[in-house]
C-alpha cells in the first residue's frame, strides 16, 4: 500500500471511529423507534392481510402495498424473544 | 528514576496494552474461538435493518468504547490510592492483560455464536430459569447502587465546582438543539457537530466564569440540594424519547471524552519534560481503614471499568454482537475497546497520583489532579480555571449520560418484574423512573461515598464474574480450552463476594453502633459524614439508614452465592455429559 493509500485508509478509519462513538448509538435508537412504529403500522393492517377487515378496508388496503415488502423482516423482529438485557439502548 | 513522574506508569501501561492486544488476545482468538470470516454472523443471518445489520469494525469499536466509558475508570483509581499507586497500577495492567478484555471480547463472541442473543437468554439456556430470574433481581440492585454511587459523585463534584453544573446545563440545552437540528430540521451532521462543539466550549467558558455558588452554599454532599435539579434532569432524560435528549447528549459528551483522555495521556507522557512529580506513596499498607477493608478484596472492586466491569458484557451482548460483520472483527471491537478503556483508567491514575501527598480521596480532587498534570502543556496557569471546569464537566458528563441510560434500563426492568402482578403500579413508566433515582438517595444518606462506591464495584464486578463464568461454561460444554475465562471468573466471583461481605459487615457495624462515644463524652456518628443526619433525626435515623444498606448488601451477597452454586452445578452437569450439548 502506498503512502496515499495508507493515509486515506487512516482517515477513513478515524472518521468511522468518530461516527461510531458519536452517532451510531443515536442512529440505533432512531431505528428502534421506527421499529416500534412499524409494529403498530403493520398490526393496524394485519386484518386485511389475513382477510379479516378490522379497520375500514379502503385505508388499510391502500397501505397494504407499502407494508407487504417488509412483512418478512417484521415477522423476524416481532416474534424474536426480547429480553430485558436487550433493551439497554431503547 | 522513570517512575518519579507519571511518564513511567503511562509508558509501561501503554506497552502492556499493546502487547496484550497483539499477542495474548490474538492467541486466545485463534486457539479458542477460531474465527471464520466465512461463517455468517447474526448481522447477516437475521438482517432486519434495525438491530441486526453489518457495521464496520471501526464504527463498532467507537460505539463500544463510548458505550462502556463512564465514571468508574476516572474515579476508581482515586479510591485504590488508599493502598498506594503501585497496587492500583499493577491491578490496572494485570486486569488489562488477563481479565478485562477477556470478558468484553468473550461475551461478545459468545453472543455472536449464539445468534446475537443477549446476556439474559444465554444465562437461561446455559444455567436454567432460576438463575435468569436471579440475574433480573440482581440487576435491579445493581442499577440502584450504580445510580447511588454516580449521583453522589456528581453532586460532590458540582458542589466543589459549581461551574460544572452550569456547563452541564449548557450541555443539556445543546443536546436538545442538536436533536432538533438533526431530526426535525435535518441539518447535515458536520454542521450540527460544529454547533455542538462550539456550544460545549461555551459551556466550559460559562462554567469557568460563572463558578457560582461557592462550595457548601447549597449544603455539602450528601445533603446537598444539588440533587434536586440533577434528579429532575435525569428523570426527564429517562422518560423522554431517546432522540430528544439521551442520544444527542451522549453524542456531544463524546467530544469531551476523547479530548480529555488525549490531554491526560499527553500530560502524563510529557511529565518527564514538564517535571510534574508523583506525590503519592507507592505502597501504604495491606490493611486500609476498617470502612474500606484490606487490599484484597477492596482494591479489586474499586477501579471498576478501568480494570473490568460487568456493564460491558451487557453492552457487548445487547447490541454490538448483533452488528458484527465478520467474526474476525470481534477481537478489534471487543478487546480493542476494553484496552482503550484501560487507558482511560491509567490516565486517570496519572492525574490522581500527582496530587500532594495526604490529599483526601474525594471526587472533586480528580479535576485538581488533572489540572496539575495537564496545565504545564495546555496553557499554563492562565488556562487552569478553564481546565478545571473542563475536567469537572468531563466527570459529570460521563456520569450523567450513563445515568440517563441506566434510568431507562431500570424502568424496563421494573416493568418486566412487576407487570401483571398486584404491584403493577411499580412498573408504571413515571413511578418506576422516579423510584430509580429517589431510592438511591437512601444509600447516599449513609454519607460515605467510598462505601457506596465499593458496594457498586462489588456488584459490578460480580456481574463480570457471572459473564466470565458463563463464557467458561459454554466453552467447557464444547470441551474447548475454557480456563482463560473460568479462572478470572472464579477470581472475580470470590473477590467480589468477599468485598460485598466486608461492606455489609461495615454497614452492620454502623447499624449496631450508629454513634461512637469520644473520650470527652461527646458522641459522633460512625460515618463522620452522617453528622447532619444525627442532628436531624438522632441515632435512630442513623440506625434505620445504615440498616437499609446492610439489608441490601445481604440480599446481593445471597444472590451472588446462589449464582455461584448454580454455576458449580452447571459445570458438574456438563462434566457428566459425554456429548457437546450446546455446540453450534
Amino acid at each position: 500500500m502506498g503512502k496515499g493509500g495508507f493515509l486515506s485508509s487512516m482517515k477513513k478509519a478515524l472518521s468511522e471511529v468518530t461516527y461510531g462513538a458519536a452517532l451510531h448509538g443515536q442512529v440505533s435508537a432512531v431505528l428502534k423507534t421506527r421499529m416500534y412504529i412499524e409494529h403498530m403500522f403493520i398490526l393496524m393492517i394485519l386484518g386485511d392481510m389475513l382477510g379479516f377487515p378490522i379497520l375500514p378496508p379502503y385505508y388499510s388496503l391502500r397501505l397494504l402495498p407499502y407494508a407487504v415488502p417488509n412483512v418478512k423482516a417484521w415477522k423476524h423482529r416481532f416474534y424474536r424473544e426480547r429480553d430485558f438485557t436487550d433493551v439497554i439502548y431503547g | 528514576m522513570v517512575f518519579e513522574t507519571p511518564f513511567g506508569i503511562t509508558m509501561v501501561g501503554i506497552v502492556i496494552f499493546l502487547l496484550t492486544f497483539f499477542t495474548y488476545s490474538r492467541w486466545v482468538d485463534r486457539r479458542v474461538w477460531s474465527p471464520d470470516p466465512k461463517r455468517p454472523t447474526p448481522a447477516h443471518m437475521y438482517m432486519d435493518g434495525v438491530e441486526f445489520f453489518p457495521v464496520s469494525r471501526f464504527v463498532l469499536y467507537g460505539f463500544q468504547w463510548n458505550s462502556i466509558a463512564a465514571l468508574g475508570p476516572i474515579l476508581g483509581p482515586g479510591i485504590a490510592l488508599t493502598f498506594g499507586w503501585l497496587p492500583a497500577f499493577l491491578w490496572i495492567v494485570l486486569a488489562a492483560l488477563l481479565i478485562g478484555w477477556v470478558q468484553d471480547y468473550s461475551s461478545m463472541f459468545l453472543s455472536v455464536r449464539k445468534e446475537g442473543r443477549s446476556f439474559g437468554p444465554i444465562a437461561y439456556e446455559l444455567l436454567g430459569p432460576t438463575p435468569r430470574r436471579l440475574l433480573l433481581g440482581f440487576l435491579l440492585f445493581y442499577l440502584l447502587l450504580i445510580n447511588a454511587a454516580f449521583l453522589f459523585v456528581v453532586a460532590t463534584v458540582v458542589d466543589a465546582f459549581a461551574g460544572a453544573f452550569w456547563s452541564l446545563l449548557v450541555l443539556v440545552i445543546a443536546a436538545v438543539i442538536t436533536g432538533h437540528l438533526l431530526f426535525k430540521v435535518k441539518m447535515p451532521v458536520v454542521q450540527v457537530t460544529l454547533i455542538a462543539v462550539v456550544l460545549l466550549a461555551i459551556g466550559v467558558v460559562i462554567g469557568a466564569i460563572f463558578n457560582w455558588p461557592p462550595p457548601g452554599t447549597l449544603g455539602t454532599a450528601p445533603y446537598t440540594l444539588w440533587y434536586v435539579p440533577l434528579i429532575a434532569l435525569l428523570v426527564a432524560g429517562a422518560i423522554l424519547p431517546m432522540p430528544r435528549l439521551i442520544t444527542p447528549m451522549n453524542y456531544i459528551a463524546y467530544y469531551t471524552l476523547f479530548p480529555a483522555v488525549i490531554m491526560l495521556a499527553v500530560g502524563a507522557l510529557a511529565s518527564i519534560v514538564t517535571g510534574v512529580k508523583v506525590n503519592t506513596p507507592a505502597f501504604t499498607s495491606f490493611f486500609g481503614p476498617f470502612a474500606t477493608g484490606p487490599l484484597w478484596p477492596a482494591l479489586f472492586v474499586s477501579i471498576a471499568c478501568g480494570a473490568i466491569s460487568g456493564w460491558h458484557s451487557l453492552v457487548s451482548t445487547g447490541l454490538t454482537s448483533k452488528q458484527i460483520d465478520v467474526e474476525t472483527d470481534v477481537r478489534p471491537v471487543g478487546a480493542g475497546a476494553m484496552l482503550s478503556e484501560n487507558l482511560v483508567g491509567l490516565t486517570s491514575l496519572a492525574a490522581w497520583i500527582v496530587l500532594p501527598a495526604g490529599t483526601a480521596v474525594a471526587p472533586a480532587n480528580f479535576p485538581r489532579g488533572a489540572v496539575t498534570l495537564t496545565s504545564p502543556v495546555f496553557g499554563g496557569a492562565a488556562m487552569a480555571p478553564y481546565l478545571a471546569i473542563f475536567f469537572a464537566s468531563y466527570m459529570v458528563g460521563m456520569a450523567v449520560t450513563i445515568l440517563t441510560i441506566l434510568g431507562r434500563f431500570w424502568r424496563v426492568t421494573m416493568a418486566e418484574i412487576f407487570s401483571g402482578t398486584s404491584l403493577n403500579f411499580l412498573g408504571n413508566k413515571y413511578v418506576a423512573t422516579v423510584l430509580g433515582f429517589v431510592l438511591p438517595v437512601a444509600f447516599v444518606l449513609t454519607g460515605s461515598w467510598i462505601n457506596i462506591w465499593l458496594y457498586f464495584g462489588g456488584t459490578n464486578q460480580l456481574l463480570a464474574g457471572f459473564a466470565l463464568l458463563i463464557v467458561g461454561l459454554y466453552l467447557f460444554s464444547l470441551r474447548k480450552f475454557h480456563w482463560y475465562s473460568t479462572i478470572p471468573g472464579l477470581f472475580m466471583m470470590v473477590t467480589t463476594l468477599a468485598a460485598i461481605a466486608w461492606q455489609t459487615n461495615v454497614f452492620a457495624t454502623a447499624t449496631i453502633n450508629p454513634v461512637i462515644r469520644r473520650p470527652d463524652g461527646t458522641i459522633a456518628p460512625f460515618f463522620p459524614q452522617q453528622a447532619p443526619l444525627l442532628n436531624l433525626g438522632g441515632p435512630g435515623a442513623l440506625t434505620a439508614i445504615n440498616a437499609f444498606s446492610t439489608v441490601m448488601g445481604m440480599i446481593m451477597f445471597v444472590i451472588g452465592l446462589m449464582m455461584a452454586i448454580f454455576f458449580i452445578r452447571a459445570f458438574l452437569r456438563y462434566a457428566r455429559q459425554p456429548t457437546q450439548p450446546t455446540a453450534t
